[in-house]
């Protein structure tokens, strides 16, 4: 028996107590929280006065406040029959293997573009780049899996601005990332010398240059930054905002305060990466109601400086997203993002394929000492027997 | 995509048959009995000539979630049915196979590998495997169980006039529906539908698919 | 020659059952009687076609309408396959010849037997068949010899037909057909090809006066020639009774009988025809023993009625004769006592003798009954004439056999109405009914032209070799025509379905095989070609005939 059940049965017992224990710490810890954050809502200066705190506190990440109120909970306009363009943009990574006979990455990157009330049937735009071993700039930097996520994320970022560039001025466009927009992969300091850092800020930079509202677009998030604002401002000892909490995320606090289809007020994300970042590509964001009156579902939207500072550009994006998710009421989440990954994601067989094309390649020019690692043998023989290709 | 190009790759096989499988969109799809071939990937296997008996369109969530929503823009609409890929599984019965350069109507010597390609035929490959012989390959084709063979038939005998009508072989389709029917004429019942399949097709004896009024 | 284009293959069949052919061709291009060739590992058969039949892959083929169900040409490919007519073919005759061109077995040197005999085995299953070429045709039917006389055309192709006249007089033969199914011009045509030939001496009892200088056919209303306007040289007319015309025409001679000629079975003969009692041979008898047998008749004729002495009374109570019975007798004479042609003794010499030394010699003679047209006449006169005819014949065929002397030329007697003559109640008592059974033997034969061949004697019928049917209605017609052959069953609907006119169905001993065919047209081409053929020198026909061959 492979698994030892009854050993873990005592062991179920001891973590469903522990569940149980924790919820009702968090429902405290909201209840508590709710009413500061109302408190907070009222305070007159509140932006400064988080500010202030941060000054105190230098490496601290939370949500600074906008000009609007943070209690604030916002309806989408009615943009209904106005052309909009929705792109989105994916991408998918094979990790080089050392088990495999070749070891090598592949980036796929997919731009799903759509044109509302166009009548025009979507297009997609896909690239496929294999990771170059041999890459002096890269070579070092691409031999985890962290690094090949990078340089997915700058793929994607590049594609997606190329596509929204190519879009005619005057016309709107929502261009949609999955994630937030702060490099998620990189966060190491100096990230500014990185060439591949550089070319995701001069994509954000294009797009900040022709106006393009861009968004990240961030599913079920567990980000805290309200929270740790509130804990940075009632909190007298600094010290423990500095300790992550995790009984309690910002969402929980939202889905009592955002009815459906509402958003919330808009922050400023202050983190250290994000003060690495150039002026134009500072963060903010707001929470988003994409649920129902039974089932709240909050999502994070994190949108670049520009956008920031345009209310219409921030209307227009909230009327597009609920739009988007309209489309997949049942399991909200928007429709072009979820195209864009449809097409960006690598079969198993594909993968496969790509194998099979660059080992009859070597085999061709005389490699002849190709083999698979004795892990990957014996993997691949308890899982080939039916080799589904469904995901 | 061009006549010649991948669609899929084999996913499981036998002496008999594969099945296919790949995520295409579907104009991609090749249709029902046209005729496919999985070229030789290692040196002893033959070319492997077959036909699609079988296209399924696999369960997908994401579909049926598009279905059940109330509001579905006209882009969306657009969307599945021009961009989508969805999963396919086709099923490719064998007809034949070409081994240094001669074409066998029997059944391969051994079925094609996991993960191999798969091709559409070229009207050439489709003409020069077809006039081969005496039309040999039929019987499997009447052979087959999961779909009714009339039906196969009438596709196959349909898309092959189609190439041997382009390379001037006139009499062909004739040729073809003489075959089945001496080889079905013991079961009436059978060949009835069979022709009355073939009729359907509306293949003109000439080679063209007739015009309808 | 192009190679003949297959109908159909062989799919089974025996020698009793004949041969089953599975038509690749349109059933309508075949026809019942149609001769057919079957080639077969160095053997050739030649055959007819007896029936034809409607066949199917599978019943539901046949019986289900699926016209309209699919289209035309679809329709047209399964039916194609799946309906077929099947052809009955009855095997007649076999050929040997030899292995092919190439074939390993081939010798040049070889010689080969390749007259056709009767089939006595069988072609291999699928073996192609055709329908026969002119070449086939003339192969079986044209004999080696000049004796050849073209009778007719094969119905499907027209390829020309051949009877042997040399095998058509050496047994008596019979030409058949209802009324007006031209039997008088298919008789007149053989007689012309017979006459032609030279192979024999031709006497025909012309009852109805046709044959010698012709009539008006009643199709066509156009005047259709006798032979002896057309062959003078080689034919004499005789008319029956002094100083007889035959419609118009003076014949050549006239046929009168002396009393001497008549003997008392010449008498008996006519029992029905003059309704005799049974006492008449007794009192015959008693005649020839008074009077002598070739005084008899006259004698009798000058008994006068009455009693006292030359009374016929007188006669009869001397001679222990039935008085009744001798009157009786006398009063059923008072017929042929009244008779124009019969004299008591004629001034010149007597015209049998003419007629028999014409007959010797080479000459046809066509007695044209004339004016007297009974059933009484033409007994009496054939009856006389042909025991005359066949005293002599055996006479100078004992001469020839034992004493070496000349052989006596070959007789044919063409005998119309013959069922008058032969039918089972006079068979027995007429000298044709011998001819019929034994003359062969001294070159005297029958050529029998009747309509109702059932009321012939069937051993008579029986003994005939070459038989030349048209159309018959009559089931026991048929059935007479067909005594004695092998595959009456076959034959019979053939004959039963010929064409009223001008399709004739030759059989038996003359033609190697059955055969249906068009007959000749008796027309002007006719008499032109027939009569061409004697300005033909026996080497120009040797060249034609090593021309024809040569082509093959």
């Amino acid at each position: 028996m492979p698994v030892n059940y009854l050993q873990l049965q005592s062991q179920i017992h001891i973590l469903s107590d522990s569940i149980l224990n924790q919820r009702e710490k968090g429902k405290e810890a909201l209840e508590k929280l709710t009413d500061q954050f109302k408190t907070a809502a009222s305070l007159p200066n509140l932006a400064e006065r988080v500010s202030a705190k941060l000054r105190e506190n230098r490496g601290l990440s939370c949500a600074l406040p906008r000009d609007e109120r943070i209690d604030s909970h916002i309806s989408a306009g009615d943009h209904s029959g106005e052309i909009v363009n929705i792109l989105a943009a994916d991408g998918s990574q094979i990790n080089p293997s050392r088990h495999e006979e070749v070891s090598f990455g592949l980036i796929n990157t997919a731009i799903f573009k759509m044109r509302m009330n166009g009548n025009e049937a979507p297009q997609i735009v896909t690239e496929t780049k294999l990771i170059e071993r041999e890459d002096d700039s890269l070579q070092e930097k691409l031999n985890n899996e962290a690094n090949v996520g990078l340089f997915r994320d700058v793929e994607e970022r590049r594609l997606l601005s190329r596509e929204a560039c190519k879009i005619p001025q005057g016309e709107l466009v929502v261009a949609l990332t999955d994630g937030p927009l702060q490099l998620y992969y990189f966060q190491e300091p100096n990230t500014t010398e990185n060439p591949l850092v550089n070319e995701y800020y001069k994509a954000l930079a294009e797009m900040s240059e022709k106006k393009i509202i861009t968004a990240g677009y961030t599913d079920r998030p567990r980000s805290t930054f309200v929270i740790d604002m509130l804990r940075l401002l009632m909190n007298s000892d600094p010290q423990d905002v500095r300790v992550k909490q995790t009984l309690v995320f910002d969402s929980n606090l939202f889905s009592r305060i955002l009815l459906p289809g509402e958003r919330s007020a808009l922050f400023k994300l202050i983190s250290p990466a994000v003060e690495q970042m150039p002026a134009a590509v500072q963060i903010s964001f707001f929470y988003l109601n994409v649920g129902s009156d039974s089932r709240p579902m909050i999502t994070r939207i994190e949108i670049p400086e520009w956008v920031s500072k345009d209310p219409a550009a921030i209307d227009l994006l909230h009327y597009s997203l609920l739009q988007q998710n309209g489309f997949l009421s049942s399991n909200p989440y928007p429709y072009a993002l979820h195209r864009a990954h449809e097409c960006a994601v690598v079969q198993f067989s594909e993968k496969e394929h790509v194998k099979q094309l660059i080992i009859r390649e070597l085999l061709s020019r005389g490699v002849t000492d190709l083999e698979k690692s004795a892990k990957q043998v014996a993997k691949d023989l308890f899982g080939t027997t039916y080799r589904d290709f469904k995901e | 995509m061009t006549d010649t190009s991948m669609f899929g790759r084999i996913l499981s096989s036998n002496i008999r048959e594969c099945v296919v499988g790949y995520r295409i969109n579907e104009s991609m799809i090749p249709p029902f009995g046209s005729m496919v071939r999985i070229p030789v990937s290692h040196a002893q296997q033959p070319e492997i000539y077959g036909l699609v008996t079988d296209i399924q369109i696999e369960e997908d969530g994401f579909l049926r979630q598009l279905a059940t929503n109330d509001q579905v823009s006209e882009e969306v609409m657009l969307d599945a049915r021009v961009n989508r890929n969805v999963p396919v599984v086709l099923r490719i019965l064998f007809i034949g196979y070409l081994e240094n350069g001669n074409i066998s109507h029997l059944l391969p010597p051994c079925p094609p590998l996991t993960l191999d390609n798969i091709y559409k035929c070229t009207n050439a490959e489709i003409t020069a495997f077809t006039s081969f012989g005496n039309f040999g390959y039929i019987r499997h084709i009447l052979k087959v169980t999961n779909v009714p063979p009339g039906e196969l038939l009438a596709a196959h005998i349909s898309q092959a006039a189609k190439a041997q009508f382009a390379d001037n072989h006139f009499g062909w389709t004739e040729s073809a529906i003489n075959e089945v029917i001496y080889l079905m004429r013991d079961n009436y019942a059978d060949l009835l539908a069979i022709l009355g399949a073939i009729g359907d097709a509306d293949i003109s004896l000439d080679g063209e698919v007739e015009e309808q009024e | 020659m192009t190679p003949a284009e297959n109908i159909g293959f062989v799919i089974g069949g025996s020698l009793k059952e004949g041969l089953f052919v599975r038509l690749t061709v349109p059933a309508e291009r075949i026809q019942e009687g149609a001769f057919v060739v079957i080639e077969s590992n160095g053997l050739k058969f030649y055959g007819l076609v007896v029936n034809l039949s409607l066949k199917s892959y599978d019943p539901r083929y046949s019986q289900d309408l699926i016209t309209g169900r699919m289209s035309d040409k679809i329709t047209t490919l399964l039916h194609n396959q799946t309906l077929f007519t099947e052809m009955e073919v009855l095997p007649v005759l076999m050929q040997n010849t030899g292995p092919e061109l190439g074939d390993p077995n081939y010798d040049p040197n070889a010689i080969v037997d390749r007259s056709p005999i009767p089939v006595k085995t069988l072609p291999i299953h699928q073996a192609p068949v055709r329908l026969a070429t002119e070449f086939d045709v003339s192969e079986v039917f044209k004999p080696k010899e000049k004796n050849g006389f073209v009778i007719g055309t094969t119905r499907e192709q027209g390829h020309p037909v051949h009877i042997d006249m040399d095998k058509l007089i050496q047994r008596s033969s019979g030409i058949f057909g209802a009324t007006g199914t031209g039997k008088s011009y298919l008789t007149r045509m053989i007689l012309a090809g017979l006459i032609q030939s030279k192979q024999a001496a031709v006497l025909v009892f012309d009852m109805h006066n046709e044959y010698a200088y012709g009539d008006i056919s009643p199709d066509t209303d156009i005047k259709a020639p006798g032979l002896c306007e057309k062959m003078k040289k080689r034919v004499k007319s005789c008319a029956l009774g002094a100083s007889a015309k035959i419609a118009g025409n003076q014949p050549d001679f006239d046929l009168v009988l002396e009393y001497s000629d008549i003997l008392p079975s010449d008498i008996e003969m006519l029992t029905r025809e003059l309704n005799l009692r049974e006492t008449t041979p007794a009192t015959l008898s008693a005649l020839v023993q008074s009077f002598g047998l070739n005084k008899w008749f006259e004698s009798f004729k000058n008994l006068t009625m009455g009693e006292g002495e030359g009374s016929i009374i007188d006669w009869a109570r001397n001679n222990n004769v039935n008085e009744a019975a001798a009157l009786g007798l006398y009063n059923k004479l008072e017929r042929l006592f009244r008779l124009n042609y019969l004299v008591p003794k004629l001034a010149g010499p007597s015209s049998i003798v003419k007629i028999i030394d014409y007959l010797k010699n080479g000459y046809s003679v066509i007695l044209s009954f004339g004016e007297y047209e009974t059933d009484l006449d033409y007994l009496l006169v054939t009856n006389i004439l042909t025991r005359k005819i066949r005293e002599e014949w055996e006479r100078m065929t004992n001469e020839y056999r034992n004493q070496g002397g000349v052989k006596p030329t070959p007789l044919v007697i063409a005998l119309e109405e013959a069922h008058k003559l032969l039918n089972r109640e006079m068979a027995g008592q007429t000298t044709f009914s011998t001819i019929a059974r034994e003359m062969r033997k001294y070159f005297v034969t029958l050529l029998i032209i009747d309509q109702r061949p059932s009321q012939i004697y069937d051993e008579v019928m029986s003994q005939l070799g070459t038989r030349i049917s048209g159309w018959l209605g009559d089931d026991e017609d048929i059935a007479a025509v067909l005594s004695g052959l092998s595959g009456r069953d076959s034959l019979r609907g053939m004959l039963a379905r010929l064409q009223p006119k001008e399709e004739v169905l030759l059989l038996g001993y003359g033609v190697p095989m059955p055969i249906p065919i068009r007959s000749r047209r008796y027309d002007a081409q006719f008499w032109q070609e027939i009569l061409s053929e004697d300005e033909l020198s026996e080497t120009d026909r040797q060249k034609f005939r090593e021309m024809v061959f040569d082509d093959f």
